[in-house]
């Protein structure tokens, strides 16, 4: 059931050429280098990637919440068509929590352990809704136990003066999902929202978010390494290797017809329950280095279908089609000969 | 079951080629911290020369530091009127020489200091061990004990066991001792409760290593940073500790040189000779700050959350 | 032919005991216990690979260690090789150690970080056998090759190498001595997806090469799956279902096994399919509900499950379940 994406409507979130890099003490680590990412109201993007993909550290920029020794080098991020990359950190804080939401991997170090939960969600209520917080205390606390109900927490009432740690693992995510929409924000990104949660605790989460995405038609971001949970919940992918997009396009696409090697290799080395007998081919060697990269394809010590002109340079992102863009010299210059 | 890829063992070569690793190690990004701060590596060298002087004494002392020559009572320091650069800070109320007689004090300090909190650290580490790794009746006697000790007030335990045992150099080590090793002792066991949970100990008892080698190869070698940490800041401790004793004689006997007795002999002449006593106190002042100086510098080095990731 | 099984386990339990308060445990007499596994039976063959697979607070990872013995049994007894393993003294047991072996989930912490490599792989070898050291060096270099790392790094320590190499090495110390029995407890789980890959075919590799027995323990069904034999289904300490991997996936019976397999997002399902969502979370093993423990949360509980535990009965051939639902009458 996938919403119809208005692409008449400007886009939500525009990142062009977005580069974040790190000073550290062995060398500069291009963690992010030249992401451009359009995503549209109401749609659900995912973002796929592993260790040093650079997938959480592009959001950890849109957000702002980039620290030394990381800062953003170059490119733009335009939300709601106002350039982020400009803002004082005055004015990201009135942006952030109330129109940009994000959730974090870890509920437990993201949520504050020797703050009451009430406090917590009523601190970002009083922080962003004025009409709320005019209204008083009460009121803040009557929207909080709405929005914890919403999120599917039993008892929410009684439960509002517990601590972090006195909840489940499930709980704590839904936690902080509660304060991520507490100011029904246009944009949440859910950074790894079900690694470290249960299969059927997996479910309700993803399905609170589905659901929650359809009333507010609130656009999505979730950023995660399980290619089951992109294919079933997001209606555009964005796959991510060494701090580069190598592909990106329509969910059914990458994931049925994927065109990057990656990509490619990924799909093959999953296990599949329908196809058990089918062997997985996993992909050699690991991800390299990221201090001083040298420029040439970055999946090269790892392709099987490299060649000696992928060392010659650093390779560009091309459009395939209208919908997908692939960074691989081998299928833009097959796609050159055959028209 | 499932037939696994034909050109598996291609593939694990290849794997082979590319698994290449890194080459930082932690103990050099800690000494680097380490070394960045001056006033540490000044500390440091103090300490340093504190133990070259009282190895060399005989170098560095100008005199013979028991030597008396009633000539030269209280006599002041070299700057001062009446004092002689041969007995550059004057002399005591027997004639002997100040600054040979710190010279030989350093001796004592440092060698009561480095041997209590030696032996009181080897004590520790297997009590602690023992408590931590062996818990049930080993971990409740010994905790009991720690608790008891901990309980009394560390200067006059110490002086009735010097009351009991009598005075002198091997006495105050040793009743320094009886008290000392509970501080590693308690810090060992926590660091062992701690490590004893971590999947590696589990390895190692899996495949049915000894308790001797999981607690001295498995265990000890992760717990030792902050032993050594705490081991180096409780020296200057110990040292102020010996003075003390020393200084209200139930430390090192006269005529042996200790800067705590020397403080002690200067008292009466605190007026006239104010440099009998003071020079003593300045050497304690100056060793303690660098110990205490160095071992925190040491400890802040290897924190993990003082170092940039 | 060798009926027997490899390793018999036969009513196993195993027991927390937590702080309890002078009060409750006096007066109220109220024991704040765990039970981490409740009577658990099952037989693993020799050569086969069976997969253990729950949630949170299920207790696998406790089972598998308990049949190692690195906790002690409250109740039951553990057979390897027609051996009573459960009744030994420590001295016996260290025999039977070379033979039962165990791969730990973390690769940051299960590698001792004040020892090389080859100090590492090496102990199995000190432990048990008294070889010489050219002899051990061989045995060493053999093992590290054969799990894809040269052995030129041998000297090095295990901050030195990523989470994939890591597991290699505790793999390697694992199989250095030849087990017959080895408990995977979660091995790739902390991997990043294409390492995983890797270490999956290397362990079926191995196993292949090597002849062994495999429990293996994960909460990633699909890896389960594609490694085991047979999968036996546990939730809140109890086994609820076990069967062969096909059957299972085909046929699941018990509800929560349903419901769980269901709930796997799944790659080639491009778009959010219907499901049963449970409603909850799993109740805390400090105060398990009476009777069978997921009637709570089951939504085809009838009024005996509240009230009786089930026992577990063979559906049709190989294929046992615990649900009132499924008595063959």
């Amino acid at each position: 059931m996938k919403k119809e994406i208005d692409k008449n409507q400007p886009p939500l979130l525009e990142i062009n050429n977005l580069s974040t890099y790190f000073d550290t003490h062995s060398g500069l680590v291009k963690a992010v280098d030249g992401v451009g990412i359009k995503l549209y109201p109401g749609e659900c993007l995912g973002v796929v990637g592993e260790s040093g993909s650079g997938k959480s550290v592009t959001f950890l920029s849109v957000m702002g919440l980039i620290k030394k020794p990381g800062r953003i080098a170059s490119g733009s991020i335009k939300f709601d068509g106002r350039e982020l990359t400009d803002l004082s950190p005055r004015q990201y804080r009135k942006i952030r929590g109330k129109e940009i939401a994000m959730t974090l991997q870890d509920a437990l170090t993201a949520l504050n352990p020797s703050i009451k939960i009430i406090d917590q969600i009523s601190e970002v209520l009083r922080e962003h809704d004025k009409e709320v917080k005019a209204q008083g205390k009460k009121a803040i606390k009557n929207r909080a136990v709405e929005m914890m109900k919403l999120v599917g927490i039993p008892d929410a009432k009684n439960r509002l003066k517990d601590y972090p740690h006195q909840f489940s693992g499930g709980m704590r995510q839904r936690i902080m999902i509660a304060i991520a929409l507490a100011c029904k924000p246009k944009l949440l990104i859910a950074d790894e929202p079900t690694t470290a949660l249960d299969v059927t605790i997996q479910a309700q989460v993803l399905n609170l978010i589905a659901d929650i995405r359809k009333e507010l038609n609130m656009s999505v971001i979730i950023i995660t390494h399980n290619l089951g949970v992109v294919s079933e919940y997001t209606d555009k992918t964005v796959v991510m290797y060494a701090g580069q997009i190598v592909e990106k396009g329509l969910t059914r696409d990458v994931i049925l017809n994927p065109q990057h090697p990656y990509s490619q290799g990924l799909l093959k080395s999953i296990p599949r329950l329908s196809e058990l007998d089918t062997a997985i081919y996993p992909i050699p060697g690991q991800v390299p280095d990221l201090v001083n990269l040298p420029a040439m394809c970055r999946f090269y010590s790892r392709c099987s279908k490299r060649s000696e002109e992928c060392k010659k340079g650093d390779i560009q992102i091309k459009k395939l089609s209208a919908h997908s863009e692939v960074r691989c010299l081998k299928v833009t210059n097959e796609l050159k000969t055959s028209q | 079951m499932n037939i696994t890829d034909t050109n598996s063992s291609e593939n694990r070569i290849d794997m082979i080629e590319k698994t290449e690793v890194k080459t930082v190690s932690l103990f050099s990004i800690n000494m680097k911290n380490f070394l960045g701060n001056r006033l540490a590596v000044i500390a440091s060298l103090i300490v340093i020369f504190a133990v070259i002087v009282s190895i060399f004494s005989s170098f560095f002392a100008p005199h013979d530091p028991n030597k008396t020559d009633l000539f030269l009572r209280l006599q002041p320091p070299a700057w001062m009127d009446g004092g002689e650069w041969s007995h550059p800070l004057g002399a005591d109320h027997l004639g002997r020489d100040i600054l040979s007689r710190i010279v030989y004090g350093t001796r004592v300090s440092i060698i009561v200091g480095f041997s209590v909190i030696f032996i009181a650290t080897a004590v520790g580490i297997l009590t602690g061990l023992m408590a931590g790794y062996l818990k049930g009746k080993f971990d409740l006697v010994i905790s009991t004990i720690v608790d008891i000790l901990l309980g009394f007030p560390y200067l006059i335990f110490a002086i009735a066991l010097m009351a009991v045992m009598g005075p002198g150099f091997q006495n105050i080590i040793l009743a320094l001792v009886y008290k000392e090793w509970v501080i590693p002792c308690r810090v060992v066991r926590g660091e062992t409760l701690a490590v004893k949970e971590i999947e590696y100990v589990e390895a190692a008892q899996a495949l049915g290593a000894s308790t001797f080698h999981i607690m001295l190869k498995e265990i000890l070698p992760n717990i030792l940073s902050p032993v050594i940490v705490v081991a180096t800041t409780r020296m200057a401790t110990v040292i102020i500790l010996e003075s003390s004793l020393s200084f209200l004689g139930l430390g090192v006997q006269p005529p042996m040189a200790s800067w705590g007795n020397m403080v002690a002999d200067g008292r009466e002449f605190m007026l006239e000779a104010w440099w009998v006593s003071t020079f003593s106190g300045i050497a304690i002042l100056i060793l303690v700050l660098s110990m205490n100086i160095a071992s925190l510098s040491l400890r802040d080095a290897f924190d993990p959350r003082f170092s940039e990731s | 032919m060798n009926n027997k099984p490899l390793l018999k386990v036969e009513n196993i339990s195993k027991h927390f005991h937590l702080q309890t308060s002078f009060i409750d445990k006096y007066f109220l007499k109220k024991m704040n216990t765990v039970k981490a596994v409740s009577n658990i039976s099952l037989d693993i063959k020799q050569g086969e690979t069976l997969g253990l697979i729950g949630e949170s607070g299920c207790g696998k990872s406790t089972l598998g260690r308990v049949i190692l013995r690195l906790h002690e049994p409250t109740h039951g007894k553990v057979y390897f090789e027609s051996e009573n393993i459960t009744a030994l003294n420590q001295l016996d047991l260290k025999s039977i150690r070379k033979k039962m072996q165990i791969i730990f989930q973390d690769p940051y912490a299960s590698l001792n970080p004040r020892m090389t490599i080859e100090e590492i792989v090496k102990l199995p070898l000190k432990i048990h056998e008294s070889l010489s050291r050219k002899e051990m060096n061989q045995r060493v270099v053999d093992i590290i090759e054969k799990v894809g790392l040269k052995p030129q790094y041998l000297k090095r320590y295990p901050h030195q190498f990523s989470g994939g190499q890591r597991q290699r090495i505790g793999i390697a110390r694992a199989l250095i001595l030849q087990p017959k029995f080895v408990v995977c407890d979660e091995p790739v789980s902390a991997l990043d997806v294409s390492i995983q890959a890797q270490i999956i075919q290397l362990m079926a590799q191995l196993k292949e090469e090597l002849s062994l027995t495999f429990l293996f323990i994960s909460h990633d069904i699909s890896v389960v799956a594609y490694l085991s034999d047979r999968i036996a289904v546990m939730y809140l300490g109890e086994l609820v279902e076990l069967a062969n991997v096909g059957e299972l996936l085909k046929n699941p019976r018990h509800p929560y096994t349903r419901i769980l397999l269901d709930a796997i997002p799944q790659v080639d399902q491009v778009g959010v399919h219907k499901r049963v969502v449970l409603k909850g979370d799993i109740p805390s093993p400090l105060d398990p509900p009476k009777g069978c423990k997921f009637h709570t949360r089951c939504p085809d509980a009838v009024e005996k499950c509240s009230a009786e535990i089930p026992e577990s009965r063979e559906y049709s051939a190989g294929h046992w379940v615990s649900c009132h639902l499924f008595h063959n009458n």
